[in-house]
């Protein structure tokens, strides 16, 4: 079906990878055999997998979803299988789609992201992203995330273990971001991928207690659209890594809008939550804005922004 | 690679009725969507609201369902449940299914006897069980506990089962608990299964395991994306070593299962109750 008529050149290069298209899976939001029950998964230029630590991680206690308006706060704690079971047992099932594959990266102190990465330099996957950014998790995650120079270290230890490209995922939790994106990049970061979630909490006043067990939570979906358009940009002035602009894509048009603000490609995450096709149909409608548009190639969309 | 016609997606059911059967107790008929596929006692449907400002499906398990009708029966317990209880005839409902694993119907043989065991709003998928097992010519005892006001009277003794009925306030039936009616009347089977509050599931559950016999329980836990993307929802479960990603060497360990995909239904045994 896709083949059928000539659109638009939807490939973009990231960090020497080529993907088919801009579109790829939030991390968390994304699981292989599950969201594969919904859409072939080869229609994605990348999928992007949960934090993969180097041992088995329990994630924290339930509840751990919240709903708000036009949005939703998680509290998972990266819970995960570990990089054995994902090495042997989702790289071989991603494998047989044509899409690229990123395995995000979790971990509590430089030792054990270097340790992962490491084990997954030397599996079949084509880029890592390591996240630096979850709020949910006390050590590291976002305590990295939040420090320049902790980022930094981080990022110039995980690339002296993989020389497959290492795109590091910020969060949104802090004062200057395009600060953080610069500290990484310095370090040889070789793209940036942003938002991460907002940290976020609710309280049942009914009950007198948050209705997260961890108390807070990341807060995603299409209410924080905005905030993840503008440090987007910010960072595009910052930084000139490729950019992977994810926070509350819901439809095509705010893909486009995240690449005018100046990402190379884009990530579905929440939306995915929602309708487990979504990314597949975000792709879609992409394409026929492009088409509506007159724009030829993904680049034609960031050079039409008139800042 | 999968053809794209067998991927599940989200279906759009016409409302064929929906009344209040109790207070704050809907009963919701669905024309079943062409192609929807077929679903098991014990799965559910993620049902997706019509106010966007809701973004997350909510999951009502199935009470009954062919391949002409699909019948949710469901209690109104926030906003998008209570959006759902607007809906009139004719009206479209957004939903995807079958969801989860379903009661094995296979622990039961036929000419042997079930007990289904159900607590309030976890009665509904009892009604299918008890539809298929009588299929099954296994001969089932329902015993349902509510808090005052039951419902769902009619259609299981419709579907063949031998009832017993509880209200914590005496108004209808037996006073006191589903597991009082249990000691009280000394009922036993073959085969238990159970929908319910989690303490009531504990409570049936170690009454069932001291007498020797399993039961299979469906699990309630706050729920993301109701199709095992997102991880929200997961229980502590008892595995065999070697099983699971984190086993140790020898003994049993503690996993944490996906409610939605793992389960909702799981085996009483192996539920860590005190988990939370």
């Amino acid at each position: 079906m896709e083949n059928s008529r000539k659109g638009p050149d939807l490939r973009v290069n990231i960090a020497g990878i080529e993907w088919k298209n801009p579109v790829t899976t939030a991390s968390g939001t994304f699981s292989p055999r599950e969201s594969g029950e919904y859409y072939d998964l080869s229609r994605l230029g990348a999928v992007t997998t949960k934090g993969v630590a180097n041992v088995p991680w329990q994630g924290n206690p339930t509840p751990r979803i919240a709903e708000t308006y036009g949005g939703m706060l998680n509290a998972v704690g990266l819970q995960n299988p570990g990089a054995e079971y994902f090495i042997r047992e989702e790289i071989p099932y991603l494998r047989q789609f044509d899409t690229k594959i990123i395995a995000n990266v979790a971990g509590h102190t430089v030792e054990e992201y270097c340790e992962t990465a490491e084990r997954l330099y030397e599996a079949d996957v084509d880029m890592l992203e390591i996240n630096i950014s979850c709020p949910n998790v006390k050590e590291g995650g976002i305590g990295f995330g939040t420090d320049p120079q902790m980022a930094a270290a981080v990022t110039r230890e995980v690339k002296k273990v993989s020389k497959k490209p290492v795109i590091i995922k910020l969060t949104p939790n802090v004062t200057d971001i395009a600060e953080i994106a610069r500290a990484v990049e310095a370090e040889g970061a070789d793209a940036i991928c942003l938002i991460n979630t907002l940290l976020g909490m609710r309280i049942d006043v009914r009950r007198g207690r948050t209705v997260l067990a961890n108390r807070t939570g990341g807060f995603s979906g299409p209410a924080i659209k905005p905030v993840a358009v503008r440090m987007v940009y910010q960072v595009r002035r910052a930084v000139s890594v490729p950019i992977i602009g994810l926070g509350g894509i819901m439809t095509g048009e705010d893909a486009a809008e995240f690449i005018m603000a100046g990402a190379d490609a884009v990530a579905v995450g929440t939306a995915a939550l929602i309708d487990p096709a979504a990314p597949v149909k975000i792709l879609d409608q992409l394409t026929v804005y492009m088409e509506e548009m007159g724009f030829q190639s993904v680049s034609e969309i960031r050079e039409y922004f008139r800042d | 690679m999968q053809d794209t016609m067998d991927k599940k997606r989200i279906l759009t059911g016409i409302v064929l009725e929906n009344d209040e059967i109790a207070a704050g107790v809907y009963k919701m008929t669905v024309e079943s969507v062409d192609g929807a596929p077929l679903a098991k006692p014990g799965q559910f449907v993620n049902v997706y609201t019509k106010d966007a400002s809701l973004l997350l499906p909510r999951p009502i398990s199935i009470c009954f369902s062919d391949g002409a009708e699909l019948t949710l029966v469901y209690g109104v317990v926030g906003k998008g449940t209570e959006e759902f209880s607007t809906y009139k005839r004719g009206d479209e409902i957004r939903h995807s299914m079958p969801q989860g694993n379903g009661y094995d119907l296979d622990a039961v043989k036929p000419g042997q006897k079930a007990m289904l065991l159900g607590g309030g709003i976890g009665v509904p998928p009892l009604l299918s069980l008890c539809y298929e097992l009588t299929a099954r010519e296994i001969s089932v005892t329902a015993v349902i506990g509510f808090k005052d006001e039951p419902f769902l009277i009619k259609p299981l003794l419709k579907a063949g089962a031998d009832l017993y009925v509880a209200t914590d306030s005496g108004a209808v039936g037996f006073k006191g608990t589903v597991l009082d009616v249990l000691k009280n009347e000394n009922l036993k089977g073959d085969a238990y299964f159970a929908c319910g509050p989690r303490v009531m599931l504990k409570a049936v559950t170690d009454h069932v395991l001291a007498e020797g016999r399993d039961i299979q329980v469906s699990m309630e836990e706050r729920m993301g994306c109701g199709y095992g993307a997102c991880v929200g929802c997961v229980c502590d479960i008892r595995e065999k070593s070697g099983a699971g990603p984190a086993s140790a060497a020898g003994g049993e360990t503690i996993v944490k299962k996906k409610v939605c995909k793992d389960g909702p239904v799981f085996w009483g045994s192996e539920v860590v109750w005190d988990g939370k």
